[in-house]
């Protein structure tokens, strides 16, 4: 039995090492190191719920628009993977669209007025989905990226069903999103006329014009 | 004598006029009087300004504006195929240009290039739709200001969508920039290359798809109208290029080409409508459509698909549950230039949240505003 016991024990304790050099090298699954969580959590009753920093995890409470909250507000404390409205957290690049849409009334918790916005398609109105049509990546005007459509019939914009979850363009962790880049200005604007040229050319016009009226005067 | 009596017909007969006046203000229901205010239909009965024909195409639905003259005023199918004609001709004309322009760029790159041939391959991709309006429907927009940042994709996705002239500096969004404690266009500013500032307003400006639009009514040979579900459109076959209706929009929402339009066979979008983004002609007016070759099919313009803020939003104006009723019942809603009396339908308002400027001091805090104001309230408190 304790032949046995032993490799398992070693095994864990290997793969929590290796989930932890991991964690440091890879920083594009920050919050996510390892999936489940009970790679490393075998027992998540001893948890605290009231923690504002997890380092390994890279969350930090004490900063951001969601600095008042601890895990436990929205995580379960016996099990960090379940959140409070009963979904269970997946990372971002495993999760369908249902898990991430499952994580909505979470949200709606503290947001009411911004989810009945968002049911009502007037946050993030970007219901568009074409199933049998495809998009064309082209490279125009003055070097910007643009997707054509090319569509025989658009679908979603009359379902009233938003496209896309809150996750999916609010980080959780912190969801204030920050402005982009501005697009330089559009330079083939026709520049105005200089002022001193368009002054000389009334004065030359208006000599003229009373030139001509003038010998149309004492023509006759 | 005679004067005395002349005055007093008079005030009897004035009196009788004030009596009937009250009389009749006092019988007259308030629907007819709403109506003198407001002769447009109201909300339900969806029209365009002149008016507008129904008809059923495979069991659902559809208007034609009577103002449109390819109508035949009584015969729906006539009619139709007069649209179904018009656009096999601007689609000829299209593939036509394209080819043109195809042969120019594989002339200059060689034939074995992939260019050429992505060229050729767009050019037979063109398809021009002639999509009527569906009936019941009434588009508006609605931006909110306090999440617009002023980026600018919109006017570039514009450009893209619609197939607009390249040289010629024409877009149909322009972004203006303006102070945020007074929006006062004397301190504007549309060259701007950095932002979002705390203490701007960014305003994209574009066609607003008016009620009663000044511009279509001022056009000597109808070339441009308004369809049933609101879009403005000019038709470039038609339009002898006056500039009356340029002088007539109070937005600046109309451009003239003033040179042949450019084709470029690698960057045309092969979806089109024949009122829309179908490559205009020379000295013809042209201007924003809302996307009429994707709306027109369910589909949502290519400035709010690319938003990246998502101020931008777009619906039906009639739908109850919809986005932009939803927006004016909870936020309110202003228009530009409501003196005007063109009724805009495309509303800007400033919504619950702000995206961080460029200047806050903690952009990822979500009291980056009120930073200095809550120190300040404390101090009073304490005092």
């Amino acid at each position: 039995m304790e032949h046995e016991c032993v490799p398992g024990d070693l095994m864990r304790k290997l793969a929590f090492l290796v989930i932890l050099a991991l964690s440091t090298f890879v920083m594009a699954q920050a919050y996510t190191p390892a999936y489940p969580c009970t790679l490393c959590h075998a027992d998540m009753k001893n948890l605290n719920g009231n923690v504002k920093i997890v380092d390994i995890h890279k969350v930090d409470l004490l900063k951001g628009a969601h600095q008042g909250l601890y895990c436990s507000n929205c995580h379960d404390v016996n099990n960090p993977m379940k959140l409070k409205n009963g979904a269970i957290v997946v990372p971002k690049k495993l999760a369908t669209k249902q898990d991430l849409m499952s994580y909505n009334t979470l949200c709606a918790q503290c947001h009411p007025r911004t989810y009945d916005d968002y049911i009502h398609l007037a946050h993030g109105n970007k219901t568009f989905v074409c199933p049998q049509g495809k998009t064309i990546l082209i490279i125009g005007y003055k070097g910007s990226p643009y997707w054509f459509h090319q569509c025989p019939d658009y679908n979603g914009h009359f379902e009233r069903k938003p496209a896309r979850a809150c996750v999916e363009c609010h980080d959780p962790h912190d969801p204030v999103k920050l402005p982009n880049s501005i697009m330089p200005p559009p330079s083939d604007r026709p520049k105005p006329y200089p002022q001193p040229m368009i002054e000389k050319t009334t004065i030359i016009l208006m000599a003229l014009a009373a030139a001509v009226s003038i010998f149309a005067y004492f023509k006759p | 004598m005679s004067e005395k009596k002349v005055s007093k017909t008079r005030r009897n007969l004035l009196k009788g006029v004030a009596a009937a006046g009250l009389v009749s203000v006092i019988t007259a229901k308030r629907e007819d009087l709403m109506k003198i205010l407001e002769p447009y239909p109201k909300e339900g009965e969806e029209g365009a300004f002149g008016g507008v024909e129904y008809l059923e195409i495979n069991g659902e639905e559809y208007a034609i504006a009577k103002w449109n003259p390819y109508r035949v005023p009584g015969n729906p199918e006539q009619s139709v195929e007069n649209l179904k004609e018009l656009a096999k001709k601007k689609e000829e004309d299209a593939k036509r240009r394209c080819k043109q322009s195809a042969e120019e760029i594989c002339k200059r790159l060689g034939e074995d290039r992939p260019e050429c041939k992505l060229a050729r391959k767009h050019c037979e991709e063109i398809v021009v739709k002639w999509t009527l309006a569906k009936k019941g429907i009434r588009w508006a927009m609605a931006l909110d200001l306090n999440k617009c940042i002023g980026c600018r994709r919109c006017a570039y996705a514009c450009v893209q969508e619609n197939n607009v002239d390249r040289t010629q500096g024409i877009e149909w969004i322009k972004v203006v920039n303006l102070t945020r404690d007074e929006l006062e266009l004397l301190n504007s500013d549309i060259e701007y290359t950095s932002g979002p500032y705390k203490d701007r307003v960014y305003i994209p400006v574009a066609c607003n798809q008016c009620e009663y639009p000044p511009c279509i009514m001022v056009c000597p040979v109808r070339a441009t109208w308004q369809e049933p579900d609101g879009i403005v459109i000019v038709d470039s076959y038609r339009c002898i290029g006056c500039r009356y209706c340029i002088t007539a929009c109070p937005y600046g929402a109309r451009h003239l080409n003033w040179k042949p339009v450019s084709v470029d066979a690698l960057t045309l979008n092969p979806n089109m409508h024949e009122f829309g983004n179908v490559p205009r002609e020379v000295h013809t007016v042209e201007k924003c459509t809302w996307c009429i070759q994707r709306t027109r099919n369910g589909g949502t313009t290519a400035c709010v698909e690319i938003c990246p803020v998502g101020a931008r939003v777009f619906g039906n104006f009639w739908d109850e549950e919809g986005p932009i009723q939803r927006i004016i019942k909870e936020y309110g809603a202003f228009v530009l230039k409501p003196s005007a009396g063109t009724k805009p339908r495309f509303f800007y308002y400033f919504g619950p949240a702000r995206t961080p400027p460029l200047d806050a001091e903690n952009p990822h805090s979500s009291d980056w505003l009120g930073g200095g104001k809550k120190e300040e309230g404390k101090k009073g408190g304490e005092a």
